[in-house]
């Protein structure tokens, strides 16, 4: 258990001061799906390992009551706010560093004044009063104020910019720390004036692209030290979400179809992770035919299985193989 | 294993657009190029990546000594219905040749407008057939004057054909007096959007549009309210021949240009020597494609800005032929001035162009009346209105302000509605509200699936109760933070607004 650190996820689904069409077209289904899975893989002991008690979760209420409006709507900034506060006082009993890593994660409708920087939309946002929370001020302020040793977040909304919302920072006063600065890795769903998706995944749930492939990531992108690092994280990231991608946003210019990133200093998530396993189909091998698996750069080979039912299972890292049947010079590219 | 520490990678593409990504088997990028990679890498497992437009296909190789690879570009997937192309029928290919030589809505003569909008699904199928909607894909848009009034209804006007089995496709042919027309679009939900569509003397512009399901078709949600997506409109392709020839569903040149319309749309500098090579050859086509000169044009702006920034210092370090894009002022002056002979001299986005000329003689002098059909014209008016407001007047602004993203293309709201201010939000805001009204944009309409948040804006006019309540509540501090002239004309660029527009709000400028 990562005792020393922090998390605070957030996922707002229901937006009623945004609805403009009887359809509710301003609604989202993805982020409480999503804000709840990170939650969980962080306070996996075998995974995130923060401590349940230090992992904050704040969702669009479920089920969601029947009188929801704009008057009542939840999670408005203040909700937000006072989790974010009730870390600043830590310092109050421990000189900072108050924890070794801070996790951040939000999903909703969002907006980006700068590329890497992004907010997200509450609950009680309108298009005049443009309520919402500046998730990398926030990663900015502890930063500054040395608090931990590393920070993390993961933004996904749409990182279009609106000129018209002037994004507010924290309305804490500034605290210069005395350390040498944080390690910090930032991830976004979408390259910066470009939009985030959702849609019904595999798992029959909605889900951000970018946070199935995040959560994907995080099981599978096992790099060669056995560990899953911000560095492997990243790659299965931009070479991934395109396979997550559904086939109707991917000619939609405006659509981000690969992440984007702000900081990326090294960090392990997982240390020793298993390499899952997973079938991987190899249509045209016959069954019962033995096939090498060649990966790397040079190339050797990493596995070996006998094909059974059109695919083999293999426990390989994220990347590029080719699989290579006895006798055959023919080879069966693939990708984990 | 393999013996050899390092290998030569050389890996190019036919197509002179077709950016080119080489992967390793860490998934680490290792090079990338446009059209031409050449790399020294270590032996193994590859994956190769290329781009064509917003069409992408991966390979997956071996490498274990020197190399020469030839990839094939993906399947480009256009509006414009080309022969050959895994996106075009034949019979929609024929249906275009053929009905953009009838007329089928006779408003006046020396010019025309041919619009043809269809669909393609991977494998259409009588099951396909009837999934599909049986209704005209044109169905919801117009043509009109500037003046509002309908020319063309190409909903009730088009040629359609929506028979099971076969994608369908509507296609109308009208015949104008030369001038400039908007092209107004239902977007649904009771929103439509404008843009302009010129018909210059002599010339058919072309116009077409694509979808690739049927999810693109929204339902209508009451009756007469048939819609057209704006991911569809944003993405719609333009051409032009010479009256009365008719589209050419053979020229593959075409093609070639539409890639450059998503380039300039999607912000892809996607330059090199071959591409360099081709913009040569489409400047000289504009003699028998104008759109060719415009969209040359705009792409020769962009490499010049492209060039001229400090960026991404680690993707262009990856990259092998990285061309230094040296603008040629001559060729793009001498561009325009071909255009002005062939458009005349009161097309928008040529006048627009000509402010980027180094001879004076060619800069348009008189403000603009309508707005240009493209984007990036706007916003060079907008630069050219920082020297002299009066090029872009506040009534053509207003009539414009509503924005709506769409692509390469101006397009805004019609008829936006107003609404009420927050004037009691902070004083820091207000400034910043009031020019959400002034130069508002719209975002796409992408259903519940997408996390856009969906605003209207009002467009004020210049004695709109809005607009004067919020210059009431303007604190002193941001007139004044607002005065120099250097910050003005930063305010007007960013927020793409006429100067004009941000004199009226902050007083005159009185910096030096």
């Amino acid at each position: 258990m990562a005792n020393d650190d922090y998390a605070i996820v957030i996922g707002i689904n229901d937006y009623p001061g945004m609805i403009d069409a009887p359809d509710h077209a301003g609604n989202l289904q993805g982020p409480v799906n999503d804000a709840t899975a990170i939650h969980a893989w962080l306070t996996d002991p075998a995974k995130g390992g923060v401590d349940p008690q230090k992992a904050t979760l704040i969702v669009s209420p479920r089920p969601l009551p029947q009188n929801f409006a704009l008057g009542n709507a939840q999670p408005v900034v203040q909700t937000i706010e006072n989790a974010f506060s009730g870390l600043t006082s830590l310092a109050d009993t421990k000189p900072p560093p108050v924890g070794r890593r801070l996790y951040v994660y939000m999903s909703g409708h969002g907006f980006a004044p700068e590329r890497a920087k992004g907010a997200v939309f509450v609950a009680d946002a309108t298009k005049v009063s443009t309520r919402h929370v500046f998730a990398t001020a926030w990663l900015d302020w502890f930063y500054n104020a040395a608090y931990f040793d590393e920070l993390v977040l993961w933004l996904d909304c749409c990182m279009k910019f609106h000129f018209t919302v002037v994004p507010q920072a924290p309305s804490l006063a500034r605290i210069q720390g005395n350390s040498s600065g944080a390690r910090v890795f930032s991830a976004y769903s979408a390259k910066f004036k470009q939009e985030s998706v959702e849609d019904e995944m595999p798992d029959g749930l909605f889900h951000g692209v970018f946070t199935y492939t995040l959560l994907q990531g995080l099981e599978s992108a096992v790099d060669a030290s056995g560990n899953i690092t911000t560095a492997s994280l990243k790659q299965y990231l931009i070479n991934r979400m395109k396979f997550n991608m559904p086939a109707k946003f991917k000619q939609i210019g405006t659509v981000s179809q690969e992440p984007d990133f702000g900081f990326d200093d090294s960090m392990v998530f997982v240390t020793g992770a298993p390499i899952p396993a997973k079938d991987v189909l190899l249509n045209g091998i016959p069954d019962g035919t033995k096939v090498d698996i060649l990966g790397g750069n040079p190339s050797d080979i990493v596995a070996s299985a006998v094909v059974q039912n059109g695919k083999v299972s293999l426990s390989l890292r994220p990347g590029v193989y080719a699989a290579q049947a006895d006798g055959d010079s023919t080879l069966h590219g693939f990708q984990v | 294993m393999t013996d050899q520490l390092s290998i030569s990678l050389t890996v190019s593409s036919s197509n002179p657009f077709a950016e080119i990504f080489v992967v390793d088997g860490a998934y680490q990028l290792v090079a990338r190029g446009i059209a031409y990679v050449h790399a020294d890498v270590v032996p193994g497992i590859f994956k190769i990546k290329t781009r064509l437009g917003r069409s992408e296909s991966e390979e997956i190789h071996l490498f274990k000594t020197d190399t020469t690879l030839v990839v094939e570009p993906p399947v480009q997937v256009s509006p414009i219905p080309l022969r050959g192309t895994n996106t075009s029928h034949d019979y929609q290919v024929d249906a275009a040749e053929t009905h953009s030589k009838n007329v089928h809505v006779d408003a006046g003569s020396g010019a025309g407008i041919f619009l043809m909008a269809r669909r393609s699904c991977p494998a259409p199928s009588e099951s396909t057939a009837a999934a599909q909607p049986a209704r005209n894909l044109a169905a919801g848009m117009s043509l009109r004057d500037n003046n509002g009034k309908m020319i063309a209804d190409f909903g009730a006007s088009s040629v359609v054909e929506h028979d099971a089995g076969r994608d369908a496709w509507a296609a109308c042919t009208v015949s104008l007096n030369p001038g400039q027309y908007v092209l107004r679009t239902n977007l649904g939900g009771g929103m439509a959007v404008e843009q302009v569509v010129f018909a210059p003397a002599g010339w058919q512009l072309q116009l077409f549009l694509l979808s690739t399901s049927a999810a693109d078709d929204p339902a209508p949600q009451s009756a007469g309210d048939d819609s057209i997506d704006l991911s569809v409109l944003g993405n719609m392709a333009v051409s032009m021949v010479k009256l009365g020839n008719g589209f050419n569903g053979s020229d593959n040149t075409v093609g070639q240009a539409d890639l450059v319309r998503i380039a300039l749309a999607d912000g892809r500098p996607v330059f090199s020597n071959a591409v360099a090579g081709l913009l040569d050859d489409m400047l000289h086509k504009k003699f028998e494609n104008p759109i060719f000169g415009i969209y040359g044009a705009h792409l020769m702006l962009m490499g010049q800005k492209y060039f001229a920034r400090d960026h991404d210092k680690v993707g262009r370090s990856l990259e092998s032929d990285s061309i230094k894009w040296i603008f040629d002022q001559n060729l793009f002056d001498q561009v325009i001035r071909n255009l002005r002979l062939l458009l005349g001299s009161s097309n928008a986005d040529v006048e627009a162009l000509s402010l980027k000329c180094s001879d004076p003689a060619l800069r348009a002098t008189r403000p603009a009346d309508v707005p240009p059909m493209f984007r990036q014209s706007w916003s060079i008016c907008v630069e050219a209105s920082n020297g002299d407001p009066a090029m872009l007047s506040l009534a053509l602004w207003e009539r414009i302000a509503a924005m709506v993203p769409a692509g390469p293309f101006l397009t805004w709201k019609a008829e936006a509605d107003a609404s009420e201010y927050d004037t009691s939000s902070s004083p820091l805001g207000t400034v910043k509200t009031w020019f959400s009204g002034l130069a508002a944009q719209a975002l796409p309409l992408l259903g519940a699936a997408s996390h856009s948040a969906v605003y209207r804006y009002a467009v004020p006019s210049a004695t709109s109760p809005a607009l004067k309540a919020i210059e009431a509540a303007l604190p002193p501090g941001i007139r004044d933070s607002l005065r120099s002239d250097a910050d003005r004309q930063r305010l007007a660029v960013e927020l793409d607004v006429p100067r004009a527009a941000i004199d009226s709000v902050l007083g005159p400028n009185r910096s030096t």
